[in-house]
């Protein structure tokens, strides 16, 4: 029985995805009405400026921000595991975790409002945009390579870096020889992680982005709720295939490295 | 002497893993640290090693005091009881790994040192490769690879299977005996500790309850706790004292003896071990050596045994 | 000094923002650029309350408010009532099967939350293709209003936050010790004994965190119930954004934020607790 629900359940989830890309091959000029075969939207896509310039610049904003989430992330989650009791633990990884439970709409607003008093009080950060988007992104995507790092190190125990310790290695020399690259996967992962929630990000960008600094999903928002072009269904084919296409080089990837060892 | 213990005390919470210890281990010995769980036998062994400072107490090795100084700053190194190899290293990076902190790595010592437990060759493979033994002599030359004046080995033997056990224990003692450091391995196993130990120290409560030879500890254990956790002695009571008997001291016979009903016999391989209730309610183990005819259960049997097989007993 | 470092970034990040909020939450209302004045710098105390007594005297913020955990707590509900049979029909898959099962249920969110609403717009419209095919099976006479309803709203909620009950109830399932299932069956009882006394019981903490995962952030959602929701029944996370964006009133927005919060914080705390255990 659960089998049926299963596949209903997939259907559920697919049914407007196919949907959505179906209608990428419809020659007809609104979206969802079918009107013969055509790849006329697909170079319409291509030759879109203002959708490929949005689609960029949501990479290179996904891309700083994931860094950015990378490093303090792992930070915080090397603390939380290794560090043992220090005062105010609790409240640190009670923070560490506060922006994957904060509603996005409270975190907008608060990030927002922050950037405007600080802007008021130092002069910095100069209006909304890049770089706002950018800091607010790694906020969220902190915490969730928080997260993950802090189970990879804690589901490892100290028990190789005390190794490494008892054979002369000083704390530094330990986290460069041992720890770091171990957590190495947990960190690509965390990576990748906090690049695809960036690059889908909504909520957060129409609060702490600014004019100049669109992002793909901000600029389809408002096409959106003017209503959809039917270059939409293309993009949905292209993301599609790329998830799809990425998929199988990690299959393909994780296959590979399973033979070596 | 490579290790000094002097009146070591440790609490984890409300309880004392270790109580005023006492203790020294001479230079080239095997000794043998026996105590069952909570005897805070591996507490000490980390405190040794630096991983936990002492609330009292100092710690001296190859005379040197210990006070303050962090594991890797101490000249010993332990063995692991799950070896703790570095998964993302080679073999030889795993053994090399202190030489290079030192700054004195060789590809020739470290082959000399995989040579030394059996291993040469190995040095391409990744531990994942290996088998639980290789593995285990793969931590051995990691932790032998800067001639520490004392290792610290952490039941050993504990992983391996009943057959790879012996031998394994075997190879350790001759290692121990070339190289000339002294190890300090902690084991719950009675059988291990009698057979490799030069010195076997008997943890209890956090205090060495006593320390010798293993016939010493054995033939003449100092207390009650001792006599039974080696060898499970028979404890009899007299007016005045305690004693301990071996149940390989006692034999079966035809008169004189004290009477008693068998209720256990049990097939040990090398001989029969027998349980027989006394008259008094006490229960006598007896060994028998596996050539003998052991008595049908229940049956009624003497029991006797020189008085010089008594060992009176401390507290 | 690692600790120092991400001491300081959650500072800024988290603690700051949140702060801010709690300060504007008692500021007034002000025309200019920021749009609101602090009393207290003034020298008064007086004054910052009057976004605390909008709300709590307005009908309409309590309301929507209320909304919002019906939503959100009718969309969880409707998750888990899928999640779970799902996540037991992909473990009794084939092993070799199941990363293909993953894959199906994670690929549709690569498309985008965006183009993925955009999708149930298209499809919910009067003119959408649900009602195109209601009308040629002769299900429906005339078009049934889908966009801008709750059945619409419920529709894309669930469809956006599915994988994300499914996700982390599968991986609790899956390492949940099977032994206690085969020692039962060894026991004598069959397969619907077995689910009820063993499984069921046994996943009830993974099944309460998969739900309060849903709950808590569609709690503030506001995106979906601006593309697919009814226009007037407004929910929290709307009404956020409306005070701020339309309206300009910043003190408001962010004590109907700080309400949002504190709303959310008994079903937080009993996730922690869950994660505890």
């Amino acid at each position: 029985m659960s089998r049926v629900v299963l596949w209903l359940g997939l259907g559920f989830l697919w049914a407007p995805v196919l949907l959505m890309a179906g209608f990428a091959f419809s020659d007809a000029r609104q979206p969802f009405v079918w009107g013969g075969f055509s790849w006329r939207w697909f170079v319409a896509l291509a030759g879109n400026e203002r959708l490929v310039e949005a689609a960029a610049l949501s990479v290179l904003v996904a891309a700083g921000a994931a860094t950015l989430a990378m490093l303090a992330g792992g930070a915080m989650g090397w603390v939380l595991a290794r560090q043992g009791a220090f005062r105010g633990r609790a409240l640190f990884g009670a923070l560490a975790a506060a922006p994957l439970v904060l509603p996005e709409v409270v975190s907008g607003l608060a990030l927002l409002l922050l950037f405007v008093a600080l802007e008021r009080l130092t002069g910095w950060p100069e209006g909304r945009g890049v770089l706002t988007l950018l800091l607010a992104h790694a906020s969220l995507g902190a915490a969730y390579v928080a997260v993950v790092v802090q189970g990879r190190l804690a589901g490892m125990g100290p028990l190789l870096e005390e190794a490494a310790a008892d054979l002369g290695a000083n704390r530094a020399t330990v986290f460069l020889t041992i720890t770091l690259p171990l957590i190495t996967p947990s960190l690509a992962a965390g990576w990748g992680l906090a690049f695809l929630l960036s690059f889908d990000d909504v909520v957060l960008a129409s609060f702490t982005s600014g004019p100049g600094a669109t992002t793909l999903p901000l600029l389809l928002f408002s096409q959106l709720r003017m209503g959809a072009t039917p270059e939409a269904h293309a993009l949905a084919v292209v993301m599609l295939g790329l998830a799809g296409t990425g998929l199988c080089l990690w299959q393909v990837f994780l296959r590979r490295t399973n033979r070596e060892s | 002497m490579s290790l000094q213990v002097a009146a070591l005390t440790k609490r984890f919470g409300a309880t004392r893993a270790l109580d005023g210890l006492e203790l020294a281990v001479r230079e080239g010995e095997f000794l043998a640290l026996l105590g069952g769980s909570g005897s805070g036998k591996s507490t000490l062994l980390r405190l040794v090693a630096g991983f936990e400072a002492p609330d009292a107490g100092s710690i001296r090795i190859a005379g040197r005091d210990m006070a303050g100084l962090p594991p890797a700053a101490r000249p010993c190194a332990m063995m692991f009881q799950s070896y703790a190899l570095f998964p993302h290293l080679s073999v030889a990076e795993n053994v090399g790994y202190g030489l290079r902190r030192a700054g004195v790595f060789s590809l020739a010592r470290v082959e000399e040192l995989l040579a030394l437990v059996g291993l040469a060759g190995f040095g391409a493979r990744r531990p994942a490769q290996l088998s639980g033994g290789q593995q285990q002599r793969v931590a051995l030359a990691r932790a032998l690879a800067r001639k520490p004046p004392l290792l610290l080995l952490d039941e050993p033997l504990a992983a391996l299977d009943a057959g790879l056990r012996a031998q394994t224990g075997a190879e350790l003692r001759r290692l121990q005996r070339e190289t000339g450091t002294s190890f300090v391995m902690v084991t719950h196993d009675q059988g291990e500790a009698l057979a490799l130990a030069d010195r076997i120290a008997v943890l209890a409560g956090g205090r060495v309850a006593q320390i010798g030879t293993p016939e010493e500890v054995y033939r003449r254990p100092a207390t009650r706790f001792v006599a039974e956790f080696l060898g499970a002695a028979n404890i009899l009571q007299r007016p005045g004292a305690s004693f301990a008997l071996r149940p390989e001291q006692v034999r079966l016979v035809e008169a004189e003896g004290l009477a008693a009903r068998v209720t256990g016999i049990v097939f040990r391989g090398e001989g029969w071990m027998l349980e027989c209730l006394c008259e008094d309610g006490q229960l006598l183990r007896v060994s028998l050596p596996a050539r003998a005819t052991p008595p049908a259960p229940d049956a009624q049997v003497m029991l006797g045994w020189d008085d010089a097989a008594l060992v009176r007993l401390g507290a | 000094m690692i600790r120092a470092a991400a001491s300081a970034w959650l500072g800024l990040l988290v603690v700051a923002p949140l702060v801010v909020v709690g300060v504007i939450a008692f500021a007034v209302p002000d025309q200019g650029l920021p749009p609101f004045r602090l009393p207290i710098i003034e020298g008064r105390w007086v004054g910052g309350n009057e976004s605390w007594g909008v709300l709590a005297a307005d009908d309409f913020y309590l309301t929507a408010l209320l909304r919002s955990l019906v939503v959100a707590g009718v969309t969880a509900g409707l998750c888990l009532a899928l999640a779970y049979p799902m996540a037991l029909g992909m473990l009794r898959l084939v092993p070799a099967r199941r990363p293909l099962a993953l894959a199906l249920v994670v690929l549709p969110l690569c498309i985008g939350f965006v183009l993925r609403m955009a999708a149930w717009v298209g499809l919910l419209r009067d003119s959408g293709l649900l009602n195109q095919a209601l009308l040629a099976m002769g299900v429906i006479s005339a078009p049934v209003q889908l966009l801008y309803s709750t059945t619409g709203l419920l529709l894309g909620m669930v469809h956006s936050y599915l994988p994300f009950a499914l996700l982390p109830l599968y991986a609790a399932l899956a390492a949940r010790d099977m032994r206690l299932e085969e020692a039962a069956a060894d026991l004598g009882a069959g397969p619907f004994t077995v689910f009820r006394s063993i499984t069921l019981p046994g996943s009830m903490a993974a099944a309460a965190a998969a739900f309060l995962l849903v709950f808590i952030p569609a709690a503030g959602e506001f995106v979906i119930p601006a593309l697919l929701g009814a226009p007037d029944a407004l929910l929290a996370g709307g009404a956020i954004w409306q005070e701020f964006f339309t309206a300009r009133d910043w003190p408001l927005a962010a004590a109907a934020s700080m309400a949002l919060l504190a709303a959310l914080l008994p079903p937080l705390l009993l996730w922690q607790r869950l994660g505890r255990r």
